[in-house]
């Protein structure tokens, strides 16, 4: 009797509280953050990116202090995205298959947000708006906003109001439409005796590369100076591009407002190349000639905003 | 049946022979002819989705109310499909005048929208030539201090 009727009593609280004090906010998205990445489960979720979509199986478990977690494709190119602690192996049949694993595997709804939720704050603002019900669990709708108006996507989770797992997010541009949307379609977070197998479905063959981030590649020479507040380096280092790997080495920088990542490409020789297109969600892709050199941005934001960074940014060599 | 006829017509569905029968029907059935001009009427509405003032409804309630007048021995059999046209026609009439109504669920909760991308089916798109490269090394990066390591089978998936 008590779960039922503590569904309404929490939906009485959201409906008076509109003004819930910010830091309660904050508390319930760092909860979300950690209960994302770790709480068990069994489902399958739907997502959405502009007019496609694709379904994913997952399953999640905590074996010895580590979480396992394995998600399978179920329609579109088959692949499988397993972590096992702090791992992450994409597998897929074919060459195909497994570039759409690798990409599938950047995002790994539900965890989107970082550990570090409070860091957040210097970029966005977080409000609560209304309730809903996803995967037959109501859920809290929760907004992280760009301080930068306009500047950046926008991020709404639906968080559970039991296990305040989030069940719904979408990215939203600053007109308020969503380009990419993740939410589970059924749920099971009663998975005691769950066992994850970390074996790839699809056999393994001698080719299997390991793509470290790159903590060992050398520092660049290169110093950038333009980004807009917010964005701190994470890493930057010279490195040679995927598939390219007879190019010369170009430099990387990569930064992060917390929420997205956006990593700066710059090498010699400014080359007239055409800017825009979206390779997978809502990743951006702009490239614009700086002194001697050709910046790349690659990010998660609109393409005008990338491109106003890129115009901003200078560079120029190490002293 | 008719009003589908009309409408294929309308749209330039119809062949040769099929226009024929439809114009006959038009010119010799007075009601239907009546549900023509409605038809236009409303497909204006739709295209232009604003200038359509309410004297539609007023014309349609009109044809309604003067629909069990009709005296023609087949009049029962046409009748029925006519004035299930012409409360449809009411409805969608209606429904412009107004504007369109959205799919209102949660204010929150919103439809995904076809933003740059063009409408495909599989959401894995690979980048272009130029970009790919560029792309993969950002996801590379971008994967959250994940180390990550990916596998291709040479040989078939084996279930």
């Amino acid at each position: 009797m008590r779960g039922l009727l503590l569904p309404f009593a929490v939906s009485l609280l959201g409906a008076g509280s509109i003004h819930a004090s910010a830091p309660d906010d904050w508390a319930l998205l760092g909860k979300a953050a950690s209960v994302a990445r770790t709480q068990p489960l069994a489902g399958s979720y739907l997502h959405q990116v502009g007019s496609a979509a694709e379904t994913f199986r997952i399953e999640r478990a905590q074996a010895r202090g580590k979480v396992r977690e394995r998600r399978v494709s179920l329609d579109g190119l088959p692949r499988e995205v397993i972590r096992s602690g702090d791992t992450v192996v994409s597998a897929g049949p074919d060459q195909r298959a497994l570039q759409a694993a690798k990409a599938s595997s950047v995002k790994l709804f539900p965890a989107l947000l970082p550990e570090d939720v409070d860091a957040l704050q210097q970029s966005y603002t977080l409000t609560r708006l209304g309730q809903s019900r996803v995967a037959m669990r109501d859920c809290q709708w929760l907004e992280l906003k760009p301080r930068e108006a306009g500047q950046r996507y926008a991020l709404r989770l639906c968080v559970d109001g039991k296990s305040h797992l989030p069940l719904k997010t979408m990215t939203l541009t600053p007109q308020g439409q969503a380009v990419e949307s993740f939410s589970f379609i059924d749920l099971n977070l009663d998975v005691g005796k769950l066992k994850v197998d970390v074996k790839p479905l699809y056999k393994l063959t001698a080719k299997s590369s390991s793509q470290r981030a790159a903590a060992d590649a050398p520092t660049p020479a290169l110093e950038l100076r333009g980004m807009p507040a917010g964005f701190s380096l994470v890493q930057a280092g010279e490195r040679r591009l995927p598939g390219d790997e007879g190019a010369a080495p170009v430099q990387h920088f990569v930064y992060s407002d917390g929420l997205v990542m956006l990593s700066v490409f710059a090498e010699p020789g400014a080359q007239a190349r055409t800017t825009g297109g979206h390779g997978y969600g809502a990743l951006s892709v702009v490239s614009d000639p700086e002194g001697d050199y050709q910046l790349t941005l690659v990010g998660e934001l609109p393409e005008s905003s990338l491109a106003a960074i890129a115009r901003g940014l200078r560079i120029s060599k190490k002293p | 049946m008719m009003n589908e006829k009309i409408s294929a017509l309308m749209d330039g569905e119809l062949s040769p022979n099929e226009v024929d029968d439809v114009s006959d029907a038009l010119l010799a059935e007075q009601s239907l002819s009546a549900c023509w001009s409605e038809y236009h009427l409303i497909g204006e509405a739709m295209r232009r989705n604003g200038q359509l003032t309410l004297d539609v409804r007023e014309k349609v309630s009109v044809q309604l109310r003067d629909e069990p007048t009709v005296l023609s021995p087949r009049a029962p059999l046409r009748q029925r499909p006519v004035r299930r046209y012409a409360a449809m026609a009411a409805t969608v009439a209606f429904a412009a005048a107004v504007g369109w109504v959205g799919f209102g669920q949660d204010p929150a909760s919103q439809v995904v929208v076809a933003q740059a991308v063009p409408a495909s089916q599989d959401v894995f798109a690979p980048a272009s030539g130029v970009e790919a490269p560029y792309l993969a090394a950002h996801q590379e990066a971008a994967g959250g201090g994940l180390v990550r390591v990916s596998m291709a089978a040479g040989a078939k998936v084996a279930h």
